[in-house]
């Protein structure tokens, strides 16, 4: 800035194979951040009209190729924009667990919820939220065990009576569309029980309360 | 300016439209642009990793949600180039297989001073790769709490650790001016980065379109009537008849053309400013309405590569021009000079044109009670860079004794100066 004036020339032509490498780039991150098809599309459902042959083919042809996904994936210039798309979330989730004690008492452990944070937090722990976006789907199953470990963790202060057992739940409530009534009561359903791995906590050591 | 991009007459050759499309996407122009772009993003690097750090040990270690192996399993193994064959490629990551906090702490670290430099441009040459490997690393070892904000940092950085960012804007380049390696105007660079990252905006806003295609409620103009009644989205209060028809029509189809033109017209310079202008007030509306961080500032941050380094250059002495009254004029009286390597660096420091240099003058060097003055106060608000590096102190300015060294209030355009001195001499009594 503060520095404009007349601009010369490149002192030095960008070589031609930087330029191949270049075009090369833009050509594998467009693949990959095409749409993925619909999944009527996928399985031939529904016939494809327009663009949808485009999507298909990429999806098929391109996005699996060795080379592009290599380049892509191990660079880290993999990408995908659906944010709130193709649809946005019609439903308000949130999750928590029960922690069971050894003594049998059971705590409700509140996984930090983004609508019970003052604004100054909701920021910085927006990961959570984001994390359990994913973790409640049963297709992240092979989340849960560690999810579930780390919650008895968080929970573990006293190595007299340590938690045995953790009850994920998820939270939720859907949103009405335009025009119908709005429910006010969340829907709870325990996802997973995990039992804790006793020699992994008393590792990990207890936590001041 | 970049080179103009003229469009092929008809008739003209295959050589000549290449020649167009080359200039547009390698022609030279000035670095300002790329500079401000790498001040904007390593600084929202800076407090990204700033928002990860209370939470590292739930995130990144063996303690956490997500185990180092854990995280291996989810982002998936190696890759094969060639299919086939045995030939593996993996991720780039270099803590993979790396649990030890004690090196794992400090490797965050690291990075976090690293994204400072890459703000401040304080060796940027290799600042900003360092934070851009690092960056893709904490990316590969915890895929499952990324946002689309990480998403576009992580790329971005990656093509500023490719681009010469630091040859604008930068300690790097005041260095450089203060040691004269570097000329009076910062070299024309390529500006392929410039344009990689409006290719990618475009690619951001146009794939987001193309799937919302997909979609039942953007169709029907109720999309943001779900998006307003998330709680855990909630932010700050907007009034409720923003989320009731037909506000709620005009908000989803408005998001819609906003986005579309982001990705379009936005190339068609008459349009370019109020587009992006369109592309802000929605971003901020969405930051202002809804928790998601960062991602607003990341994406505004990025409609600076819409603009040449000249225009931004011209912009930013726009800016000073309307602050003419609080300009400072440092006087040096007669027999004294101003040390060169100031005289050098002192344009490449002063982005609004705020501050400048009167030699040769005659007058009074001492104020009523004998202490100097100090000539430069106020000069960190006019350069806030000299400041940071502090050189803005009256001894790193002049070849002499400080006392002969002083801020003289006579001139009409020196009328900031006037009241500051005004208001030094009434503290110093």
């Amino acid at each position: 800035m503060g520095e404009g004036g007349k601009t010369p020339s490149l002192p030095h032509r960008v070589s031609p194979y930087f330029k191949i490498f270049f075009f090369f780039n833009l050509v594998c991150i467009t693949i990959w951040a095409l749409p993925q098809p619909p999944a009527a599309l996928k399985s031939k459902g529904v016939q494809p009209v327009g663009s949808d042959w485009i999507l298909l083919f990429n999806d098929e042809h391109l996005k699996t190729n060795g080379i592009v996904q290599t380049y892509v994936l191990g660079t880290g210039l993999w990408q995908y924009w659906d944010m709130f798309a193709p649809d946005p979330a019609q439903i308000d989730f949130y999750g928590d667990a029960d922690v069971v004690y050894r003594d049998g008492t059971v705590k409700t452990y509140a996984y930090p919820r983004m609508a019970d944070l003052p604004i100054a937090l909701k920021g910085p722990k927006e990961r959570y939220r984001k994390f359990f976006e994913r973790v409640r789907e049963d297709k992240s199953s092979r989340l849960w065990p560690s999810f579930g470990q780390r919650v008895a963790l968080v929970n573990y202060h006293d190595p007299k009576n340590p938690p045995t057992s953790v009850r994920i739940r998820r939270n939720w409530l859907p949103v009405a569309p335009p025009g119908q009534k709005q429910e006010t009561e969340y829907h709870h359903y325990v996802f997973f029980e995990y039992v804790v791995d006793q020699a992994m906590l008393q590792k990990d050591g207890p936590r001041p309360q | 300016m970049s080179e103009p991009t003229r469009r092929p007459s008809q008739g003209a050759s295959l050589a000549d439209r290449w020649a167009v499309v080359d200039r547009y996407w390698f022609g030279a122009g000035s670095p300002v642009t790329l500079g401000l772009f790498r001040i904007l993003m390593c600084g929202l690097c800076f407090i990204n990793l700033a928002y990860l750090a209370p939470d590292w040990e739930a995130w990144f270690s063996e303690k956490g949600y997500i185990p180092a192996w854990l995280g291996q399993l989810w982002l998936g193994g190696n890759l094969r180039p060639f299919q086939g064959s045995n030939f593996e490629i993996p991720r780039l990551n270099v803590l993979n297989g790396v649990t030890d906090p004690r090196i794992t702490i400090p490797f965050f670290t690291a990075l976090v001073v690293c994204s400072l430099l890459g703000c401040v441009g304080w060796g940027t040459r290799w600042a900003v790769p360092v934070l851009a490997i690092g960056v893709v690393t904490l990316h590969h070892r915890d895929i499952a709490i990324l946002h689309g904000g990480d998403t576009l940092l992580r790329v971005t950085l990656i093509y500023l650790a490719v681009s010469p960012c630091g040859r604008a804007c930068s300690v790097d380049r005041l260095v450089g001016r203060w040691r004269g390696t570097e000329p009076a105007e910062p070299a024309p660079i390529s500006v392929w980065p410039q344009r990689l990252v409006t290719y990618q905006i475009a690619l951001v806003y146009f794939t987001t379109v193309w799937i919302k295609y997909y979609g039942v409620h953007w169709k029907d103009g109720t999309s943001t009537w779900y998006t307003a009644r998330l709680a855990e989205f909630f932010r700050f209060p907007v009034p409720g008849f923003f989320n009731q028809f037909p506000i709620v029509q005009m908000t989803t189809y408005g998001t819609l053309a906003v986005e579309f033109s982001l990705a379009t017209l936005v190339f068609f310079r008459p349009l370019r400013t109020p587009i992006l202008i369109a592309g802000v007030i929605m971003h901020q509306y969405i930051d202002y309405s809804m928790n998601i961080p960062l991602f607003s500032f990341l994406m505004i941050s990025t409609y600076v590569c819409f603009y040449d380094g000249d225009e931004i250059s011209a912009f930013a002495r726009r800016i000073g021009a309307h602050f003419k009254a609080h300009r400072l004029i440092v006087r040096i009286p007669n027999g004294f000079k101003l040390r060169p390597e100031f005289e050098r660096m002192l344009p490449a420091a002063d982005p609004f044109r705020l501050v400048s240099i009167e030699a040769g003058v005659a007058g009074d060097l001492e104020s009523g009670d004998g202490k100097p003055l100090l000539v430069t106060r106020g000069l960190w608000w006019r350069s806030p860079i000299l400041a940071i590096l502090g050189l803005g102190t009256p001894k790193s300015l002049v070849e002499c004794d400080v006392r002969t060294v002083a801020e003289t209030p006579t001139t009409s355009t020196n009328q900031g100066t006037s009241e500051s001195h005004r208001r030094k001499t009434k503290a110093s009594r």
